[in-house]
């Protein structure tokens, strides 16, 4: 695929129109519903930030996107048992919502846009100094997170999304050993 | 929400009738009016939605072992380390 990609990530820009948005289609409702109704307006209340991937030679068709925010995990504990050597608030970046359109699926393209959010982590952790990713993984998704080294905040239950969370230096550590 | 607070936004909602029968029953079991009534209840909502949003609280045991992995982070794995690997988009 070097080279010859087709394939450019951009900076979700909220005034302006992207091809076939309102089309996305990744066969999740809550995430179709949540492009084609509540992008815009999230990014313009700047509750997240958001990467857009454009196909170039189909008129920079909207064909998967991925929203980050900043997050915290609380610990309150976590000073004293550290003694002190750790925030009662631990600083993250969160993935929220991730997805590709169905008619661009097994590209790989889903993979690579979760490298550029933690080449986006590993960024945000050297400017403005942050723990790691956290995310919401929900139950399909669950197995592919701990596959890549994310770990359970809490018991996962079949009723609602495990909280999870990598750590920098694993992401810093796993980039070193792909350069 | 602060009752005293110089209300100075508007909102008109369009509901069924069922519903608002429904709300109004409520608001009189609780003693207030109806625009305090659901005011309230969506403030209460609104909250709850917002701090979900922007952090999580774990419990003591959960704390601990999350310390554990804070100072002790894992060795990348396969996995990880071959997703690194693909090729980074081109970001414009």
């Amino acid at each position: 695929m070097s080279g010859d990609d087709d394939v450019v990530l951009e900076q979700y820009k909220p005034d302006k129109t992207y091809n076939k948005q309102k089309r996305f289609d990744c066969e999740n409702k809550t995430i179709n519903k949540f492009v084609s109704g509540s992008l815009k307006k999230q990014i313009r209340q700047k509750l997240s930030q958001c990467f857009v991937l454009l196909d170039t030679n189909n008129a920079d068709r909207f064909i998967g996107f991925y929203t980050l925010s900043a997050f915290a995990i609380n610990a309150s504990d976590l000073e004293a048992l550290s003694a002190g050597s750790l925030p009662s608030r631990i600083p993250c970046s969160r993935l929220i919502m991730l997805g590709v359109d169905k008619n661009y699926k097994g590209r790989g393209l889903g993979k690579r846009l979760m490298k550029s959010v933690f080449l986006k982590t590993i960024e945000a952790a050297e400017k403005i100094g942050i723990y790691g990713l956290f995310l919401d993984a929900d139950e399909q998704a669950y197995t592919f997170y701990l596959d890549h080294g994310f770990i359970a905040l809490q018991k996962k239950v079949k009723t609602k999304p495990t909280p999870m969370f990598l750590h920098i230096d694993t992401i810093r550590a796993a980039f070193r050993d792909s350069a | 929400m602060n009752n005293l607070a110089f209300k100075d936004a508007r909102m008109e909602l369009k509901t069924t009738k069922r519903l608002k029968e429904m709300l109004n029953s409520a608001a009189s079991l609780a003693g207030q009016d109806l625009t305090s009534f659901v005011l309230a209840s969506a403030e209460e909502r609104a909250k709850f939605v917002l701090s979900e949003y922007q952090s999580l609280s774990l419990s003591h045991k959960e704390q601990l072992s999350f310390m554990a992995a804070l100072t002790k982070p894992s060795k990348p794995t396969k996995a990880l380390k071959e997703l690194m690997s693909t090729e980074s988009l081109v970001e414009r």
